[in-house]
């Protein structure tokens, strides 16, 4: 579809000014009580057509430069000092009015959070509508219309053809016209994309098709465009199919995938000059992830269009842009083309972040064994023979849940089978990854297992006893040994409790020793999961996500469980403090023999904690092996389309 | 949609029986014979009174007297006064009085309640809003009969801007002050939902988008900004007006407006039991009927709503 | 790629100007603070909840000992009190507010009157947060059926308006000289509880899914200590902050009953009561309607305000 558009003619970029040059930043948020310098001296220049990238974590200040330059910084922020230069125009000292103008035609937003960032009472098409609308674009062409008319058409320098759009009347009329000679259409009217294709891309594809008069048709039939066309071909433009009908629903009625696409479209639909993309694609799942990265590349590439990408993920930048700007708190410390900067970090940071990138680990993780370790277990044994020559402690077979799902009116209720015959074998002392996208019924799988869902089908064993005959009383002393961490560690501490509440609970709830007792073992846990004692009188709002995340680990361990179930427990972290609780899950594993069910949606974390891996796809295991084997030779289509979906899994860095 | 519409149709009709029976309960409770009521101070000879118990079914077990009683509202037969009068006329006469006056009402807490809550909401923390904020709060605070006697002494007798009482007189003019002392409360309330409701829409994440496309700010206020925080207040707003309804009885009694409230408050003081019922059913059904369709505009304004 | 890398080399910022902190440090300095500690602390810097609050303290030190600040107790009916040829004078020494037209003191009334305008408030309040707080936690918690029948029972209730309802109840009993603050309090708590219940009920429903709610169940901690230990404090938040707001509205409510004759009874003296007889006398003396109206006010506005503030406090959204 893309290939048809002309190719922008690149200039010798040496002699190019930038377009964008951002120089000692400051942005400062003044609150009624504080006063927090979120960006403290930022440097960055874009060239014209340029692909840059700011990588950094949560409050690194990234998102906040990226929204200092459109004048879109939320309650209580400023911009303190430095200058913005966009097109050689400092904006820093623009007045909104200026903003409104610039903002859509020249700088456009794809934010980063697609469920929030629809109008949910709109029609997914009239916001599309009002981009265009709101930048005064023209798109009927009447105005050069009324110009041709009035000065004849040579008068007026305007290359038309190329931005005159095919409509949906004329797009009927112009195959009826095909039909009519008895030229077979289906294979052409795929690509006439309504709004979209243009006049000349008609001439040249039904050229190509051998009709002499293809110019004339092409004059004849593509004519211009409503507003309502082109709103469908700015959408099909962003990879959203079936646009046309498409246009007419509500944002719920979308997927978090086609609402990027949306926003996507949104962003471009007044053909700016440069686009910031802050973390587009986080919310969303890796295959649909790289699919939309894809695709804005091959359109901004074709459109010419400068990109600031805005992300957590170093893969990612890496991959996707070809300068690097890595901020921490607040300060640019390292910046220049992106596989230099990868092979050569030079900031410890920058070092630091490199190192942790899950994307782009390469092995599991080694617990380096200490000594006076059982001589037979030294040697740091390999995946496959960990896994296989162990004792299996849960056995899941042909494990099925079928949630019955309430329908708009009464009778019309549906069945929805989310786990549909799942066996697997967790073996004690080893990982095992269920890996899949969201609505793969990973989750559901672990809610199982864990005794908080009923299964409607099927078996779940646990050290050679069928959890699903189990009494009341006997439910209670199973769960003192199979134990969860979730993936929000916000929400799964209460956050009334102190952490010593928090961690003593288990032990309560079990009745497990006297008072003194209890706090010296919530000591204990606290040491093993690297926080200081002091911790415990703290409440959870005063911890960050990795501290708390150790908490709801310390919590699970209390009671010394055999089995702990991780539900995405590390997807909420930010990459280095991910990496720390990822090191410690391996560490108390060796410690403490446990075996990790360890559900996730990441294959890069996947190749660092996991012996095994079981892939799931909509409800069904499409591929069980050990790691090496599904990382080297994955089995299956969907695993070899997770694996390639994995942010700067191709960079070659001579590893 | 349609579905929709009939599972809250359905989901009414218990709320109806459930409310007339516990209105019905509460009378019948009252202490007091209401046939001694009915006879006035000289009293009934003992052949009338039980003609007359027997004419109000007071013979019959209570919820035989029930039963007789929705059998009549469904056939529209609300019974007789202990006047004489059918009480279906005593309702024609009084409801459009009350409707009129609440409607007035209505609007005026829609209007003010929305602009200032919309401008209060755009500049919180400012000076307008502070004040906005304030009053809004004393007139909460301030009961509305209080602010009736004084907006009836200020302005109908010391200013003598509008006319002091309505009467038979129930012209535009003269159901303005009722209507603002009626509004009051609400209009406090509903500038309060209004700030709140665009002060969370414009820090969401869509107005932000709608501004990067490059719209204007009063576009984007209108459009997106107030459009949005409409949903919530527009459902207060509709709900209100069974309230203000059933509020009326102080308004209406200050100002003397022959309205529902007065005529209640007087059957009240009379103990005319059916009566009271019969009005107080009807501010029900006009209750459960304005949120029958306070739903239905909820998912009219919200698409969400509508595919659930 | 090489033209690029040209024209923007490698950039490194000097260490001594980005100094790299431990990953996920944790400062042990800071003193440890509850959800509740840190609201206090946030309320304690708030004029608007300062001023509410000694407002609130003050008039409950006036309800409880109203002897300490008026030496005249309307309550006893003597000649001492009200003397005829007092009627409607102004104030004079020793009594402030005037007279009212028995020529009674009004600022002894006014002190007297807050008891109890108060009392049904708190009242009315404890009540609607035990019943409609133990229905509305019930039905959010356990669902099903019991949520079904709560819900509809709550609709009955609602469906006729407070004050209504309050009169035709209570009408009947203005024979009997009305029916006391007990019988006020039933009254209105038993058509005031829906509200109290469906804010508890939308408060529960939204913790009962939170993941700390699961990680007890797995812990296998029971349904009921759950709802106990975990659930009920967390949704205490937003039901405080109505029993806040809605004290005031129940002393409005009181006062206007008391205003039409079907409230408390004559012998209480209540601030509705008090209004309702200077109405009458609007024209020659306003200041004995003004004085307990403004009591009144104030008494409002101080638990609304203290609502307000201690919804600020509490809102997660605010809470940075």
């Amino acid at each position: 579809m893309m290939t048809t558009h002309p190719a922008p003619v690149p200039a010798d970029p040496s002699a190019e000014a930038p377009l964008l040059r951002i120089r000692d930043l400051h942005v400062t948020f003044t609150s009624r009580t504080s006063q927090v310098h979120a960006v403290r001296g930022a440097d960055l220049t874009i060239y014209p057509g340029q692909t840059v990238a700011i990588v950094g974590e949560s409050g690194s200040g990234k998102s906040t430069t990226a929204h200092a330059i459109i004048d879109l910084l939320p309650g209580g922020g400023k911009v303190t000092g430095g200058s913005i230069e966009f097109d050689g125009e400092d904006l820093t000292k623009a007045p909104p009015r200026r903003f409104v103008r610039l903002r859509g035609s020249q700088i456009g937003l794809v934010p980063q959070d697609p469920m929030s960032n629809l109008n949910p009472v709109y029609r997914i098409g009239s916001q599309v509508r009002e981009a265009l609308r709101a930048n005064g674009i023209d798109v009927s062409r009447s105005s050069y219309r009324a110009l041709v008319a009035e000065l004849g058409e040579d008068a007026v320098a305007d290359t038309p053809d190329a931005r005159l759009y095919l409509g949906s009347a004329e797009r009927r009329a112009l195959l009826a016209c095909l039909a009519g000679r008895g030229i077979e259409t289906a294979a052409v009217a795929d690509k006439l994309v309504v709004g979209f294709t243009t006049r000349v891309e008609v001439a040249i594809l039904l050229r190509g098709m051998g009709l002499d008069d293809a110019e004339a048709l092409a004059e004849r039939f593509v004519t211009g465009t409503g507003a309502r066309d082109r709103v469908a071909g700015l959408l099909a433009e962003a990879g959203l199919p079936d646009a046309e009908r498409r246009a007419r629903q509500f944002p719920h009625e979308f997927s978090g995938g086609m609402r990027q696409r949306t926003l996507i479209a949104i962003a471009l639909a007044a053909r700016p000059t440069l686009l910031i993309a802050d973390e587009p694609t986080s919310a969303l799942d890796v295959t649909v992830q790289r699919q939309i990265l894809d695709h804005l590349g091959v359109l901004t590439r074709e459109l010419g269009t400068a990109v600031l990408f805005i992300t957590h993920d170093l893969g990612l930048a890496a991959e996707r842009a070809e300068h690097l700007v890595v901020m921490y708190q607040g300060k640019v410390v390292e910046s220049g083309p992106s596989l230099d900067i990868l092979a050569n970090p030079a900031h410890p940071y920058t070092r630091r972040l490199v190192a942790s990138a899950p994307s782009l680990a390469y092995q599991r993780i080694q617990v380096a064994k200490t000594t006076g370790e059982d001589a037979a277990e030294a040697p740091a044994s390999t995946d496959g023979e960990r896994s296989a020559e162990r004792p299996g402690v849960l056995q899941v077979s042909e494990l099925t849940k079928v949630f019955e799902i309430r329908g708009s009116r009464p009778g019309r209720a549906t069945q929805f089978t989310a786990v549909d015959d799942v066996s697997f074998t967790l073996r004690r002392g080893t990982t095992l990854a269920l890996v899949g996208e969201s609505g793969s019924g990973k989750s559901t799988v672990a809610n199982m297992v864990l005794g908080l869902v009923k299964p409607t089908a099927g078996r779940i064993v646990f050290d050679d006893v069928d959890t699903s005959g189990l009494s009341r009383r006997e439910l209670f002393a199973f769960r003192r040994r199979v134990q969860p961490v979730f993936q929000d560690p916000y929400g799964s501490l209460d956050p009334m409790y102190s952490i010593y509440r928090i961690i003593e609970e288990p032990l309560r709830t079990h009745r497990v020793g006297t008072k003194a007792e209890r706090e010296a073992r919530v000591r204990e846990l606290l040491d093993k999961v690297a926080l200081p004692a002091s911790t415990m009188r703290r409440y959870p709002n005063e911890l960050s996500g990795g501290q708390l995340q150790r908490v709801a680990v310390a919590r699970a361990l209390a009671l010394n469980p055999e089995v702990v179930v991780c539900d995405e427990a590390v997807s909420a972290l930010d990459v280095l403090v991910q990496a720390q609780v990822l090191d410690l899950l391996a560490q108390l594993q060796s410690e403490l023999t446990l075996s990790y069910l360890f559900i996730t949606h990441d294959l890069a974390v996947v190749r660092q904690i996991a012996d095994e891996v079981a892939v799931m796809q909509t409800g069904r295991i499409v591929e069980h092996a050990t790691t090496n084997a599904v990382f080297d030779t994955p089995q299956t289509d969907y695993t070899r389309q997770l694996l390639d979906a994995i942010p700067g899994g191709k960079l070659n860095l001579g590893h | 949609m349609g579905w929709y519409v009939g599972r809250r149709l359905l989901q009414a009709i218990p709320v109806f029986l459930g409310a007339t029976f516990l209105l019905y309960l509460m009378v019948f409770l009252m202490p007091g014979d209401p046939v001694a009521g009915l006879c006035g101070d000289r009293g009934c000879a003992p052949a009338v009174a039980s003609a007359l118990r027997s004419q109000y079914h007071l013979d019959q077990p209570f919820l035989v007297q029930y039963l007789l009683y929705v059998k009549g509202l469904l056939t529209g037969d609300f019974g007789t006064a202990y006047s004489g009068r059918a009480i279906s006329e005593v309702i024609a006469t009084a409801y459009p009085v009350t409707v009129k006056l609440a409607l007035l009402a209505l609007a005026i807490e829609a209007v003010f309640g929305i602009v200032a809550g919309l401008i209060a909401g755009l500049r919180r923390g400012g000076v307008f809003d502070g004040t906005v904020l304030v009053v809004s709060l004393l007139v909460i605070a301030v009961p509305t009969f209080v602010m009736g006697f004084v907006a009836q002494f200020v302005i109908g007798v010391k200013l003598a801007w509008l006319p002091t009482t309505v009467g038979g007189n129930q012209t535009f003019t003269a159901l303005l002050m009722p209507a603002f002392v009626l509004a009051g409360v609400s209009l406090a309330y509903v500038l309060r939902l209004t700030r709140t409701a665009v002060a969370e829409n414009a820090s969401a994440d869509y107005v932000r988008t709608a501004t990067a496309k490059g719209l204007t700010r009063r576009r984007v206020v209108v459009v997106h900004i107030l459009r949005n925080s409409l949903i919530p207040v527009i459902t207060f707003i509709g709900a209100d007006l069974g309230v203000l309804m059933g509020g009326a009885i102080v308004t209406e009694g200050i100002f003397a407006v022959p309205g529902v409230g007065n005529t209640l408050y007087q059957a009240i003081l009379k103990g005319e039991g059916p009566t009271v019922v019969s009005l107080v059913t009807i501010l029900v059904i006009v209750f459960i009927i304005t949120n029958l369709l306070v739903d239905v505009l909820y998912a009219l304004l919200d698409p969400r709503i509508r595919y659930v | 790629m090489s033209e690029a890398a040209g024209r923007q080399p490698h950039f490194v910022a000097p260490l001594d100007q980005t100094p790299l902190e431990a990953v996920d440090r944790l400062d042990e300095a800071a003193p440890p603070t509850s959800l509740w500690a840190e609201a206090w602390h946030k309320l304690r810097r708030q004029p608007l909840f300062i001023v509410s609050a000694i407002l609130v303290v003050f008039i409950a030190v006036v309800v409880a000992f109203p002897q300490w600040f008026s030496s005249i107790s309307p309550m006893v009916q003597d000649g001492e009190n009200c003397r005829l040829a007092n009627s409607l004078a102004g104030p004079t020494s020793g009594h402030i507010f005037g007279y009212d037209k028995q020529g009674c003191d009004v600022f002894a009334q006014v002190v007297y009157g807050a008891r109890p305008s108060f009392l049904v408030g708190v009242l009315t309040v404890a009540f609607t947060l035990i019943v409609g707080g133990a229905l509305g936690a019930i039905a959010g918690y356990y669902g099903r059926w019991l949520d079904a029948l709560v819900s509809r029972v709550s609709e009955i209730f609602y469906a006729v308006p407070l004050v209504l309802a309050a009169i035709v109840l209570l009408s009947g009993f203005r024979a009997q000289g009305g029916v006391g603050v007990f019988g006020v309090v039933l009254v209105l708590g038993a058509f005031g509880w829906p509200q109290m219940a469906r804010i508890t009920r939308g408060a529960v429903l939204a913790v009962r899914s939170a993941d700390f709610v699961t990680a007890a169940t797995a812990l296998g901690v029971s349904r009921g200590r759950i709802l106990i230990r975990h659930v009920l404090p967390n949704a205490a938040a937003a039901m405080i902050v109505t029993a806040t707001v809605s004290l005031g509205t129940y002393i409005v409510a009181e006062a206007t009953l008391s205003f039409l004759g079907v409230g408390l009874p004559r012998t209480l003296h209540s601030w509705g009561m008090q209004i309702g007889d200077a109405k009458n006398w609007l024209a020659q003396a306003p200041e004995v309607l003004f004085y307990p109206a403004a009591a009144l006010a104030v008494t409002v506005l101080a638990f609304i305000m203290l609502g307000d503030a201690v919804r600020d406090a509490l809102d997660p959204k605010v809470r940075g």
